[in-house]
């Protein structure tokens, strides 16, 4: 029997849908699981195993976390961690990109390749390294090492992300206004960067949940517990011998949160700066 | 006040010279065009005056002083740049106030010269609006709003109205001619097309690889171009070249085509110029569409046989008030722009007059006019 164009593409169609189903299942399926288990006690956990409905909805667990398990303090520092090291890094990247994108000068090219180049380091070679050497500085154990640390981490994929946005704001802009009298710092800042907001916004988004998700670099540089991030805090909530899983997992949950809220309320951008570059 | 003098200006990038030791002397109030083909140097040339370039040799004055070290803020200029380069982000009124606000005018000065400048231009209802909520030509009116408010001593534009519909650009044509007699400003402006050139410049430099070919007013430049590239870059159709020789017959001089046809040259123009040093050499005979005549029809001057030559119609096209014949004649094409009377079909054969008043023969080796 001939199918129509019609109904082949209706059947093509499904298929997809089913296969997209499927992979969004498998997808939530932790993500469901570990709701479950938040909203239930630890001895219901214990009798029931981890897939069952729980007798009773609970909302301590997620109190405990927060006041018991210091995930207020966590969360707060992951704020004092991200926000610094996102603000430090779009600005001076912006800073790099406007550089690399509008002038002409020797060793431009090589310049930029450097900060490409740092983008593609795998980081796990540098733990220790970075590790020594922030000893070395002092900074280890501080708010600042790590701060620190993060900002010149994403600064290389900031910068290219930048600079090939920025190329393509025509260069007459800036001309017009050296003509009109500013400055080329205001240039920068004035006609520049407000250009940049989408590329900005989007790159921020990123960043904020690199950032604010980092484990690793808290747990290297990190030693205190009032000083880590939510991440490395989480796991201070694993005891030797025995884990509060229901608590552990509504601490999970609440330290997702803001990356969600962030990119519910940036999402547009963010989209925007996956394709960004690839079309008029 | 706001002379603009260019001494022996020499634009290099890497080894090529885009601009060629230029001198020249921009008169006060005047509205100067350069013109020439992309890659001539003229965008260049003006990058250079703005201070947009840095001169390689040789030196700019506006004014009475040398710019050559003067960042474009501090030279007094301002310029309109051929994609407008409106500030996307910010309305039109603060696109034509950034300047002024730099400048730090106070706020009254900076509110009553935009509100001027938007009356002039007719764009006082737009200042509320960003760029990308106007039109083309709305766009360049802001551009121009965003010099005028800054009251230079100079006006630089860059192929200011290349990117308008064919339409606009003729009404904006005008407009830009009004808006200078208005503010009597020294404008330099660029462009490649010749009717532009023609229509607004006072005076026209026509550059062709970094190189000044003549500076003349248009009527001057049109009538007598100095060699052949002027004479085929200004005026549309261009003006027809066709190989020949010069040949003397006992005291008579004459333009040989090589068989195809024979000119005699006026007597007033063999004693003025030195036709007889060119007898039996190569040289090109120039002559413009309006001057090739259709026979047929009476003009002030008469059709002999020495002022006329044979060719058969190959194209027609009526273009209302008049009609443009492509002829050919043997090896040699030309373009003859008749009276709309004229009966000339396809195919024919017909005989075609030559004013000799207006015609031009170049040396063929240096292509420089001889008259």
């Amino acid at each position: 029997m001939e199918l129509t164009i019609k109904q082949k593409k209706k059947i093509r169609r499904a298929a997809i849908f089913t296969a997209l189903l499927l992979f969004v299942l498998v997808w939530l399926l932790p993500v469901f699981g570990a709701l479950l288990t938040s909203f239930r006690t630890m001895d219901d956990l214990m009798n029931n195993g981890f897939w069952r409905m729980p007798e009773k909805i609970t909302f301590k667990n997620f109190g405990t976390a927060w006041s018991e398990g210091r995930l207020n303090r966590y969360l707060l520092n992951s704020f004092i961690i991200t926000i610094p090291s996102l603000i430090g890094t779009l600005a001076l990247s912006s800073m790099v990109g406007f550089a690399l994108a509008k002038y002409k000068f020797k060793g431009n090219m090589a310049l930029y390749l450097m900060f490409v180049a740092g983008m593609l380091i795998p980081f796990q070679i540098l733990l220790i390294p970075v590790f020594k050497l922030s000893n070395e500085l002092g900074i280890y154990n501080s708010y600042w090492g790590l701060i620190m640390i993060h900002l010149v981490f994403q600064m290389g994929f900031c910068s290219f992300f930048l600079r090939n946005y920025m190329i393509t704001i025509p260069d007459e802009l800036s001309e017009a206004a050296r003509i009109d009298g500013a400055s080329e710092f205001r240039i920068f800042y004035q006609i520049y960067l407000p250009l940049s907001k989408p590329a900005l916004a989007a790159l921020g988004t990123l960043e904020f949940t690199w950032i604010f998700n980092d484990y690793i670099w808290a747990l290297v540089l990190l030693r205190d517990d009032k000083l880590k991030p939510v991440t490395a805090g989480l796991a201070t909530l694993k005891g030797n011998f025995i884990t509060s899983w229901s608590v552990l997992v509504a601490g999970a949950i609440l330290a997702t949160l803001p990356t969600i809220f962030v990119f519910i309320f940036l999402q547009k951008y963010f989209i925007k700066g996956l394709t960004m570059g690839s079309g008029k | 006040m706001a002379n603009v003098t260019l001494k022996n200006v020499t634009k290099k990038f890497g080894d090529f010279v885009a601009v060629d030791s230029q001198n020249l002397e921009i008169i006060d109030k005047e509205f100067l065009v350069l013109v020439g083909p992309s890659g001539c140097g003229k965008s260049t040339t003006l990058r250079m005056v703005a201070g947009l370039e840095e001169i390689t040799e040789g030196t700019i004055e506006i004014g009475d002083k040398v710019v050559n070290d003067v960042p474009p803020k501090d030279r007094d200029i301002a310029m309109v740049f051929q994609n407008y380069a409106l500030y996307p982000h910010m309305n039109v009124y603060d696109n034509m106030a950034f300047g002024l606000k730099l400048r730090k005018f106070p706020k009254e000065e900076i509110e009553r010269r935009v509100n001027d400048a938007a009356d002039i231009l007719g764009i006082q209802p737009l200042l509320d609006r960003k760029p990308k909520q106007l039109s083309g030509g709305q766009r360049q009116r802001v551009a121009l709003g965003r010099a005028i408010v800054r009251e230079p001593k100079v006006f630089l534009m860059d192929e200011p109205l290349s990117n308008l519909d064919a339409k606009l650009r003729v009404q904006m044509r005008t407009e830009l001619s009004k808006l200078h007699d208005r503010l009597q400003t020294t404008v330099i402006y660029v462009t490649h097309d010749q009717t532009e050139a023609m229509t607004m410049g006072d005076r026209i430099v026509v550059l062709r690889d970094g190189v000044i070919q003549q500076v003349a007013d248009p009527l001057s430049l049109y009538n007598e171009p100095k060699n052949v590239f002027v004479a085929g870059f200004i005026g549309s159709p261009a003006m027809n070249f066709l190989d020949a020789k010069i040949v003397q017959e006992g005291d008579e001089y004459y333009i040989d085509g090589h068989g195809t046809f024979k000119i005699k040259i006026p007597e007033d123009k063999i004693e003025k110029y030195s036709v007889k040093d060119y007898v039996d050499k190569e040289v090109i005979f120039g002559v413009r569409p309006e001057d090739v005549v259709d026979a047929n029809i009476t003009h002030d001057f008469d059709v002999t046989d020495y002022n006329s030559f044979v060719a058969e119609v190959e194209v027609v096209e009526p273009m209302g008030s008049e009609i443009y014949l492509y002829l050919a004649e043997k090896d040699h094409q030309m373009i003859a722009r008749v009276e709309a009377e004229s009966k000339a079909q396809v195919g024919d054969n017909i005989t075609l007059g030559i004013d000799l008043r207006k015609i031009h023969i170049f040396d063929a080796e240096t292509e420089e006019v001889i008259f």
